[in-house]
């Protein structure tokens, strides 16, 4: 009696984890993410101060916003990486029409806004319509980008920006620092958006097998346009966010950014060739990313051993996870 | 399921039109090398009428110097990216190799060739650690690379710290510059790396092999090829010609630091896309990668030459970039008739 | 000279019953209409680059029927298919739908004209459960406001509507919330023919539906085509490479060779040994 309950229990537990193989990974970066906390805790006396804990968790609020960006995009079977670019050029628009031409600043938010889905617009155009791979697409965008921002701002930084950017980088609303709240509202639109609208689940099929998506009469270019607008605009939305925290702009900000981004996404679960995107465990990747660079900063180890720490996390999350992979879904 | 079978069926379909392709296929890599090889003598023509001392002796054998990394690293990432993989650790294992050299020759005093060894042994080992990750573990290329990319350049960090380590002995700064008939040894190192990288690719079983596994990693499975071999050899080879590039920055610079060679993974791949490298697998033209690197050097000394601001010289690169290989996947797409409506 | 073809929908207990030319009348009275077939295509051409992929192939689909279409590797069986259901652009020729002309744009078009298509293991997304691709491209939205201006889809709705079309065709599927990848090839192949046979396609189209699965869900899918085919009314095109099928199955065989189509017979009067000769290619037509 008591063996076919327990059977019948662990029918439901496997068919629980094969209709959600995404709580599996979510569970999993979850753990991993307790482990470190606890981890620290332990290490690192001033951890779980306050000031520490909200810095952390603005800090993060950036690679979230990104994060959510680059699941959608990977989801449809893309990537981007001049993500870092488009918020070095969205910064510098934002301080050239603000602070040189003197625009008044919801304007300029505009501007920079509208740069984000240009950007967007040019790397899905080429990728989707013209089908250069987008790898090449926005690595030759890495440059552009970067070039144009300073064309736009030159090499030095600009200062004197009026006080509601201020509010936007160091403001808090009923406690909650502005970019978390602006994270917060990104992951619940992203994840909105992704699973819970045609659009979204267009995209995850478009990811998942474009072949057949085609065949179901899903219009693939207008997916992946749409996911790399959307990228643009968050990296917009980031950037704004980078200029209001320093209160200052500068044309090389972001560089380098997109590799963070990629590594928390990753490690959130979120899979390279498309299909499957995770985006509360892009989450909890940034989380990890942030939190490992705090807890061994304040741990007193040698500020570069963190790239070390980072390499190896990654590299050994993913193949851990790969492992558990049915094979014929391995690449 | 039986997913091997179908393949196997499938392969053997595409057989008549197998032929069609393999024939546009060897036309369209002739092609592909002429349209680089255009570009190139245009972008001299142009750069000359701009300034007539580009194409002198002295600015010749400056370039030539300029582009011995870059070639040699394209033609690693060529065969990398021939296997349908992807290296993003290069200018971290530059860096590490740099490293070697610095600390056995700069802070210490050992014999040059045997830091030499030691730089290429890292480099292959470094390439080893890639190479076992991408085919042991099955970790994508692209997470590998971007996690090793990080672990590589913090272990030059933890060494180095923000040290600069310069006066390099005289043996090691002739590979950059000193001259054989009037050209860097750099440049001749370049030369054999591109001699040996065309063979091995156009003229061996392994090279049949890479640009099987490229193409139909799955078919060359069934067809008793070993994968894992294949992916772990050509890793650690760039990881080898990381070593090579390595080594004639540090000649050229007469310096190391932790930070060297950042973003050139970037540059390398650029390169070798402009030269009509497959990012699909199982297309890979060495002398187009050549011919790409050419173009880069030329770019950024001809840029240079003019006088144009160095933003405005990244805005062109950028764009030109994006030009060529948008105008090339259109060519390819013509060429192969993929004319399903989307 | 008509030569169009119609020959008896092949159910063995009727043909005992009754005899063969009796079967034959009966069997057509109902959706005769003066011959007119559901589907016809004239003179199609479809070149890629150089190569003639269709030669001037004209064929025809009645009510009701099922039409098997063999023919060697890279004889033009797909492409042909892939033509007609505008999933390729055709170079030249004509499509008629119920003997009006029709032009078939894009695949989402020939869904529109009652046409479905079943690929080879390509018509599934595989990471999404079954609701998600019964409803691929054309999902359910809920039907308050929200749903309307941002499309959000109904998951509740599609998954019943998906128990019920499952329960009528009798067709298992395990777990209706896995990843169709975690199913069978068979389970996956029904999905398929399930979600063509809801959309309510007049003609229905079979790329291999035997390939790459297992004998006892082979003969069940070939249970669920006559299945839908009797319960539905709906006419079937099955390309096959497997002989048993298409001679268990169908009621009438065109055969392709590079690109033409050398033969058009009822399966009644033919015999494998004839259907293997024009397929290689060994007897003169």
């Amino acid at each position: 009696m008591s063996d076919a309950n327990s059977r019948d229990f662990l029918m439901a537990v496997r068919t629980r984890l094969d209709a959600a193989p995404e709580s599996a990974l979510l569970l999993s970066t979850f753990s991993l993410l307790l482990l470190m906390i606890l981890v620290f805790s332990f290490t690192a006396d001033q951890f779980f101060t306050l000031a520490v804990l909200r810095n952390v968790l603005t800090q993060t609020s950036i690679y979230i916003i990104l994060g959510v960006g680059l699941t959608i995009v990977l989801t449809s079977g893309e990537i981007d990486i001049s993500i870092g670019s488009i918020i070095g050029l969205g910064a510098m628009v934002l301080a050239v029409s603000v602070v040189n031409m003197g625009i008044p600043i919801g304007f300029g938010l505009i501007a920079t806004l509208l740069v984000g889905v240009l950007c967007g617009l040019m790397n899905g155009f080429l990728t989707a319509v013209v089908r250069v791979p987008s790898i090449i697409v926005t690595l030759g965008a890495l440059t552009f980008f970067r070039g144009l921002a300073y064309l736009l701002g030159g090499g030095t930084a600009l200062v004197g920006f009026p006080p509601f950017l201020v509010w936007i980088g160091s403001g808090t609303v009923i406690g909650v620092p502005v970019p978390v709240c602006l994270a917060l509202i990104t992951v619940v639109l992203g994840q909105l958006f992704l699973k819970s609208t045609r659009t979204g689940q267009h995209i995850i099929a478009v990811g998942g097998n474009a072949e057949a998506a085609r065949l179901a009469g899903i219009n693939i270019r207008f997916s992946k346009i749409l996911a790399f607008v959307i990228m643009g605009v968050l990296s917009a939305v980031a950037s704004i966010i980078m200029v209001a925290r320093l209160d200052a702009a500068q044309s090389v900000m972001g560089a380098g950014i997109e590799l963070q981004v990629l590594a928390a996404v990753v490690l959130g679960g979120t899979s390279l060739f498309g299909g499957r995107g995770v985006i509360l465990g892009s989450v909890l990747g940034a989380l990890i990313l942030t939190i490992l660079q705090t807890g061994l900063l304040l741990s007193g180890v040698v500020q570069f051993w963190q790239l070390v720490a980072v390499g190896i996390l990654l590299i050994a999350v993913v193949a851990i996870r790969i492992s558990y992979e049915p094979s014929e879904v391995r690449p | 399921m039986n997913v091997a079978a179908d393949k196997a069926v499938e392969a053997k379909r595409g057989s008549v039109a197998g032929v069609l392709r393999d024939w546009l296929d060897g036309r369209s890599d002739a092609a592909s090398v002429t349209t680089t090889a255009l570009m190139l003598v245009a972008l001299i023509l142009l750069f000359y009428s701009v300034n007539e001392r580009f194409i002198s002796m002295r600015n010749i054998v400056v370039l030539l110097n300029q582009s011995a990394a870059y070639i040699i690293l394209g033609v690693g990432m060529t065969l990398v990216i021939t296997i349908k993989g992807i290296d993003l650790s290069i200018g971290a294992i530059v860096a590490v190799c740099g490293m070697i050299l610095g600390i056995l020759l700069v802070n210490n005093d050992y014999p040059v060739w045997l830091a030499i060894s030691a730089a290429i042994a890292i480099g292959g080992v470094c390439g080893a650690v890639n190479g076992y990750c991408v085919a042991s573990l099955r970790v994508p290329a692209l997470v590998t690379t971007l996690g090793t990319m990080v672990l590589f350049r913090g272990v030059a960090y933890v060494v180095l710290e923000d040290n600069i380590l310069f006066r390099y002995p005289e043996e090691l700064l002739w590979i950059a510059r000193g001259r054989i008939f009037g050209l860097a040894p750099a440049v001749y190192i370049a030369a054999i790396t591109v001699i040996f990288g065309f063979v091995l690719l156009n003229h061996t079983r392994f090279g049949k092999h890479i640009i099987a596994v490229g193409g139909n990693a799955e078919a060359a499975r069934l067809s008793g090829i070993n994968i894992w071999r294949v992916q772990f050899l050509v890793f650690a080879l760039m990881g080898v010609v990381s070593s090579f590039a390595a080594i004639i920055w540090v000649a050229r610079l007469n310096s190391t630091q932790a930070s060297v060679a950042q973003g050139v993974e970037f540059h390398t791949i650029a390169l070798v896309v402009l030269g009509g490298t497959s990012l699909f697998g199982g297309k890979g033209l060495i002398v187009g990668s050549l011919l790409g690197a050419l173009i880069l050097s030329v770019l950024e000394n001809g840029l240079a030459i003019t006088g144009i601001s160095s933003f405005v010289q990244q805005t062109l690169l950028g764009l030109i970039f994006i030009t060529v290989v948008a105008l090339r996947t259109l060519q390819a797409r013509e060429a192969s008739q993929a004319d399903e409506p989307m | 000279m008509d030569l169009r073809r119609q020959c008896p929908n092949r159910y063995p207990e009727v043909m005992l019953l009754s005899s063969g030319t009796q079967t034959k009348t009966d069997r057509l009275a109902p959706h005769a209409e003066a011959g007119t077939p559901v589907l016809e295509a004239r003179n199609i051409h479809k070149n890629f680059g150089g190569l003639k992929a269709l030669d001037d192939v004209s064929f025809h689909l009645n009510k009701g029927e099922i039409l098997g279409i063999v023919g060697d590797n890279g004889a033009g069986k797909s492409t042909l298919i892939k033509t007609v259901t505008g999933a390729y652009r055709k170079t030249s020729g004509e499509i008629l739908l119920n003997g009006k002309p029709v032009e078939v744009e894009n695949t989402r078009r020939a869904r529109e004209l009652g046409i479905e298509t079943v690929y080879q293991a390509s018509g599934l997304v595989e990471v999404m459960d079954a609701p998600s691709n019964l409803f691929l491209g054309r999902e359910m939205t809920r039907s308050n406001w929200l749903g309307n201006a941002l499309g959000f889809i109904n998951r509740r709705m599609m998954r019943i509507e998906t128990v019920e079309l499952l329960k009528t065709l009798n067709i298992e599927v395990r777990n209706l919330a896995a990843p169709v990848r975690n199913l069978s090839g068979g389970q996956q192949q029904s999905v398929s023919v399930g979600r063509a046979a809801y959309w309510q396609g007049k003609i229905i189209i079979l790329d291999e539906p035997a390939n790459n699965i297992g004998v006892d869900q082979q003969r069940a899918v070939l249970e669920l085509v006559e299945r839908v085919r009797d319960s539905q009314g709906v006419s079937f095109i099955i390309i096959s490479h497997n002989m048993d099928h298409i001679f268990n199955l169908a009621d009438r065989v065109i055969v392709m060779r590079s690109g033409r189509m050398v033969g058009d017979l009822c399966i009644a009067d033919t015999s494998r040994a004839e259907v293997v000769g024009l397929i290689t290619g060994a007897t003169i037509t």
